[in-house]
């Protein structure tokens, strides 16, 4: 047995051999520095960065989603409502044609056309964003349909001598929509 | 060495906390400061390595909301397109349904106030142009009468195209005239008809 193995199994201080080997017991502070080489897991500011990035990809998310469903809310009501105004524009102008005679100026809702042998009910639902017709025969309801404004829009109904007016205002836009009717003794002018 | 001792040391260098504690200190100083040298470069190395995630995390945070921002950009602009021709489409409608009022004799003049007051009630400019129509069908009645062409544009770049008809009496056929077979001819006076483009 050399002296490096006995020091091994006797690992102490032995006489003057202390000062010049280092023990377990008694640790120098670079013996601790080398023993401290390897960190156990994540520090405090690795962890606070990942949360960081974590909750700010999160919320980018969440406000990514929300918008993305906005829109596609917003898109779908828009084309509804550009079907139903081309659907009312058709209705209207047939309503009107049948209309014998208005009140010029400015219709309050609901405005009631009134025909031959039955009577039309155009009422607007702002809550709803939509313009209902209602037509009506003796006490029967013989027709009722619903259409679907853009958000915002306030429409206008006007009369004119010959001619009854819807303005829907698109609120987003610089535009608007009319739909104009000849009415039945403006036709045969 | 003694095969015991062969045995131990196998054994220390299986099990790091029995390692041999003893180490002479001039020798022991220098893999401390390897040691040193090498947590200092990995130290530095991890952050890197963090700065990168950093960096490509907000890259493609930054590539998402451009992405986003474009399309709903587009999206936006599709939809005004969109209501801008639904409302070209309906002024041409109200057009047509203004120059079924027009007789044949004044339906230039009339058609060009209705161009002049449509084109005012909207951001849409509204040109009518009309021109004689007469029939070349010699198996009917010959038929005259007024083709509109409304179109609707908005600044340079026409929107949308309508015609209309506007048909008055044929010259050879008086209105209503009996036929030799003894039916009625139609009338074709008040006749009208619309096509979009």
């Amino acid at each position: 047995m050399n002296e490096n193995d006995s020091l091994r199994e006797h690992p102490v201080k032995i006489g003057g051999v202390a000062s010049a080997f280092v023990t377990r017991e008694h640790p120098s502070h670079a013996t601790r520095l080398r023993y401290r080489s390897k960190p156990a897991g994540y520090t405090l500011v690795e962890t606070l960065v990942t949360l960081s990035l974590l909750s700010t990809l999160a919320i980018a998310s969440v406000g990514i989603i929300n918008s993305l469903t906005k829109d596609g809310i917003d898109s779908a009501r828009g084309r509804q409502s550009r079907r139903d105004i081309q659907r009312l524009a058709s209705t209207l102008r047939a309503d009107s044609t049948r209309t014998p005679h208005l009140t010029p100026g400015n219709l309050r809702w609901p405005v009631t056309l009134t025909h031959e042998a039955s009577s039309t009910v155009y009422d607007w639902n702002e809550s709803e964003d939509s313009l209902s017709l209602t037509e009506i025969a003796g006490q029967k309801t013989v027709r009722s349909e619903r259409f679907l404004l853009p958000k915002g829009s306030k429409p206008q109904m006007t009369a004119a001598s010959t001619r009854l007016t819807l303005r829907v205002n698109l609120p987003s836009e610089n535009n608007s929509w009319i739909i104009e009717g000849n009415m039945k003794d403006g036709d045969m002018e | 060495m003694y095969p015991n001792n062969c045995f131990k040391q196998r054994n220390t260098a299986l099990r790091p906390s029995v390692r041999p504690p003893l180490v002479p200190a001039a020798r022991s100083l220098q893999p401390v400061t390897k040691q040193m040298r090498f947590q200092r470069f990995h130290k530095r190395n991890r952050t890197g390595s963090l700065i990168i995630e950093c960096v490509i995390a907000s890259v493609i945070l930054a590539s998402c909301s451009i992405a986003l921002l474009k399309w709903t950009h587009a999206g936006n602009q599709l939809q005004r397109q969109a209501n801008t021709q639904t409302a070209a489409v309906l002024v041409a409608e109200n057009a047509a349904d203004r120059l079924k009022q027009t007789t044949i004799e004044n339906a230039s003049t009339f058609a060009n106030s209705v161009a002049t007051e449509l084109s005012e009630l909207q951001s849409l400019g509204v040109a009518i142009t009309s021109s004689e129509f007469n029939s070349e069908d010699e198996s009917g009645p010959v038929l005259k009468g007024i083709h509109f062409t409304i179109t609707v544009s908005q600044g340079d770049t026409p929107i949308t195209v309508k015609h209309s008809w506007k048909l008055g009496t044929s010259d050879e056929l008086p209105v209503g005239t009996e036929t030799p077979s003894g039916t009625n001819t139609p009338t074709p006076e008040k006749q009208e008809g619309s096509a979009n483009e």
